[in-house]
């Protein structure tokens, strides 16, 4: 089911890159089919965000 | 908010309705249809058949086990003994581009019993079938649990009758036990639970990352687990700060109304006002005890090493004074200088310019065997005497201020005494107070009063050591993060794993942030909305003054002059209280679902009846109401406000009362 306005208009205010909030947005959308096995396609979701978006080195860690 | 709708229903052998359909009116400006039918004829039945659709339950029967079977009776008593009968119930819900189908059958064996015939339950299914508008060749089809679970994300049945509403069973919207069911669904409804089920994923993602980052490194291990552990504590600490915050209030709220009552009661005003100020003393002084012991404590600290040092203070003042009445402080000669003198084979004296000799220098060597001090020792000597002199003199005055320390103790712990005495037979006197007057019984609100004081207490405990923990856990949970800094700094070969952490600790905290606004804004939202609806519906508008949904979503509606008067609503006053209450809910949760009213106006007195329909009508711009009347309800005037906007349908039985006309077939 599609996700509500609510839950997408406060993931468009957070402080992270459009790339990331793609990430969360299919992380939910993967989570609203209610998969009882969600290790997999997270980690290969996250991996693909990372090869597309390779940290830059030095960063602070959080 | 674009809305849900609610496209169309089918029925197969289903009840009085038999096979056909009803398709509602969703292409309008306004989404309002009307179904007009006698008492009887089936307009609760279209109510049931949603509800069998979609949660296998008839929740407007009352009995179910001596209500007629399901399938339609005439088709019964047609078919042979041994036919299966389906029975089904189709209902096409439209949200955007997706078409979604929810198709609930059973069979139904036909069986003989007596002369009559009748039929057995058979097996049942449930499927959602989701179709994008776009792409009509991939549909999904959703079974059993999975389709309930779309079921749920639209139309939570917990409350079902905040989509599905009886106008006859408005009881049932503000009874207590409700209100904790009603937060939670609209949590679900509004994907708050989905955003918790993805932390709480991501979480358990994040715990197996870094037991793999710790395997070859246990120290890193032992962190991660310590880092888990305060997190756990820190959760539960935040859970038991809000709880503990909702229970404070609650208490401050009670405790304000009574004590409003209380100080609104003319013969024991001047005991509340007493005991208010006696109140703010007790606190007062207590604050100042705190300041006392601190400053005690200092006193002690001081004197103890004072005391200690008594003797050896004293010693090294008289020995300076000795040498000072020696002469020897500070030196007629400078040792130093003599010393140099003796060292260098000085040649002549730096006085007197004469010549120095060898009987010069033994002289000289005899002045230094004499001399003790030196003029830099002196002078240091002579600087610290005055400080010696001010260290004994306050050594000296300690039995003085140990005195006066414990008269400000006595008269301190005194006062504190005098106030709490007094105010221990203030409230005796109250909770044992006769009330003359039958509106306010004293002894029974101040019993209250002290339930809600040492509930009051209670939970500012929780929240204090709640605090406590929150601030400690966060302390180590940082501490503990530049620990793990330091250490995987080392480790290059688990970069992939360090980063994909780093990604789920971010995305964990952007879901709880997301969580955690939208929670804050919902009960204030659906607050705020309920009262703007109430007060448009209702033609009263001197009398109601504000309305107020707490944490645990419990509804109260207040007077202008702040008293509470849930329970003296009239029947029109609850319906309207209950559509804006439910409006509000929808409009908070952000799905935007239909409205299907079984006697929308039935309860409400005439004169109101036309501001109702037409407020309904408003709302109809935005928002798919269904509404089911009896001819009676639908009066010329609600007909007239309707004529133009409305898909109205009549409904009616035919003459052998087997089936409803009025349906599509």
């Amino acid at each position: 089911m599609p996700i509500s306005e609510k839950i997408m208009n406060e993931l468009s205010k957070l402080p992270v890159s459009e790339a990331e909030k793609k990430l969360m947005t299919d992380i939910l959308s993967h989570e609203d089919i209610g998969t009882a096995h969600y290790s997999a396609p997270y980690e290969q979701l996250i991996k693909n965000y990372l090869s597309d978006n390779p940290p830059k080195k030095g960063g602070k860690k959080k | 908010m674009s809305p849900i709708l609610i496209d169309r229903i089918e029925f197969e052998n289903y009840r009085q309705y038999g096979t056909g359909h009803i398709n509602f009116g969703v292409d309008g400006k306004h989404k309002l249809d009307v179904l007009i039918a006698q008492n009887g004829t089936g307009k609760t039945t279209l109510l049931n058949a949603i509800t069998w659709c979609l949660y296998q339950k008839e929740h407007q029967i009352a009995d179910t086990k001596s209500a007629l079977p399901l399938p339609n009776k005439a088709v019964v008593n047609k078919a042979k003994v041994g036919t299966v009968i389906t029975v089904s119930v189709k209902l096409r819900i439209l949200d955007g581009d997706l078409i979604i189908d929810f198709t609930r059958s059973q069979e139904f064996k036909v069986i003989k019993q007596g002369k009559q015939q009748t039929v057995i339950d058979g097996p049942a299914r449930f499927t959602a079938a989701i179709t994008d508008k776009n792409d009509f060749k991939n549909t999904v089809v959703k079974n059993e649990q999975d389709a309930d679970i779309v079921v749920k994300q639209y139309f939570d049945e917990a409350i079902f009758n905040f989509y599905f509403f009886d106008g006859e069973k408005l009881k049932e919207f503000f009874a207590d036990e409700r209100s904790q069911v009603v937060r939670n669904s609209v949590f679900n409804i509004s994907q708050v639970t989905l955003l918790e089920n993805a932390t709480n994923h991501l979480s358990s993602m994040r715990y197996a990352h870094s037991r793999k980052l710790g395997k070859n490194a246990p120290d890193i291990q032992k962190l991660y687990d310590e880092q888990e552990e305060e997190r756990a504590l820190l959760k539960q600490a935040r859970q038991s700060l809000s709880d503990g915050k909702i229970a404070q209030k609650r208490a401050e709220e009670e405790l304000e109304i009574i004590n409003k009552a209380l100080s609104g009661y003319e013969p024991i005003r001047h005991y509340q006002n007493e005991r208010a100020e006696l109140e703010a003393t007790v606190r007062m002084l207590k604050e100042e005890l705190a300041q006392f012991r601190s400053d005690r404590a200092d006193f002690i600290r001081r004197y103890t090493i004072l005391l200690n040092l008594y003797p050896r203070l004293q010693h090294t003042l008289a020995l300076i004074d000795q040498k000072e009445s020696s002469g020897e402080l500070p030196p007629a000669i400078d040792k130093d200088q003599v010393k140099k003198l003796i060292d260098n084979h000085a040649k002549t004296c730096p006085l007197c310019d004469g010549a120095l000799d060898a009987a010069a220098f033994v002289h000289l060597q005899e002045l230094l065997d004499k001399l003790s001090v030196s003029s830099h020792t002196s002078n240091y000597l002579k600087e610290i005497k005055s400080t010696l002199e001010r260290e004994i003199e306050e050594a000296k005055q300690y039995k003085q201020k140990k005195e006066k320390l414990t008269q400000r103790e006595r008269d301190l712990t005194a006062r504190e005494e005098k106030a709490k005495g007094r105010l221990k037979e203030i409230n005796s006197i109250l909770s044992n107070f006769d009330s003359e007057s039958k509106q306010i019984d004293v002894s029974k609100l101040e019993n209250k009063r002290t339930t809600w004081q040492n509930k009051l207490k209670s939970a500012m405990k929780t929240i204090g050591a709640a605090e406590s923990t929150i601030t400690t856990a966060k302390k180590r949970i940082e501490d503990l993060d530049a620990e793990i800094e330091t250490f995987t700094k080392k480790i290059d070969a688990y970069n992939e794993t360090k980063q994909i952490i780093s990604v789920l600790e971010s995305m964990i905290e952007g879901f709880d942030t997301i969580k955690e606004n939208i929670m804050s804004g919902m009960r204030s939202e659906i607050e705020s909305t309920t009262w703007a609806i109430f007060d448009s519906m209702i033609w009263k508008k001197n009398t109601f003054g504000s309305i107020d949904i707490n944490d645990a979503y419990e509804i109260t509606v207040y007077s202008k002059d702040g008293t509470r008067m849930t329970g003296s609503l009239s029947a029109t006053e609850q319906m309207a209280l209950a559509y804006a209450y439910t409006l509000a809910i929808h409009r908070a949760s952000g799905k935007n679902c239909p409205l299907v009213i079984d006697s929308p106006l039935g309860r409400v007195s005439d004169d109101n009846r036309e501001n109702m329909a037409k407020v309904l009508k408003e709302i109809s711009k935005d928002k798919q109401i269904i509404m089911l009347f009896t001819p009676d309800e639908y009066s010329s005037a609600v007909k007239h406000i309707y004529k133009d906007v409305a898909t109205v349908r009549e409904l009616k039985l035919s003459s052998d009362e087997s089936v409803v006309e009025g349906v599509d077939r």
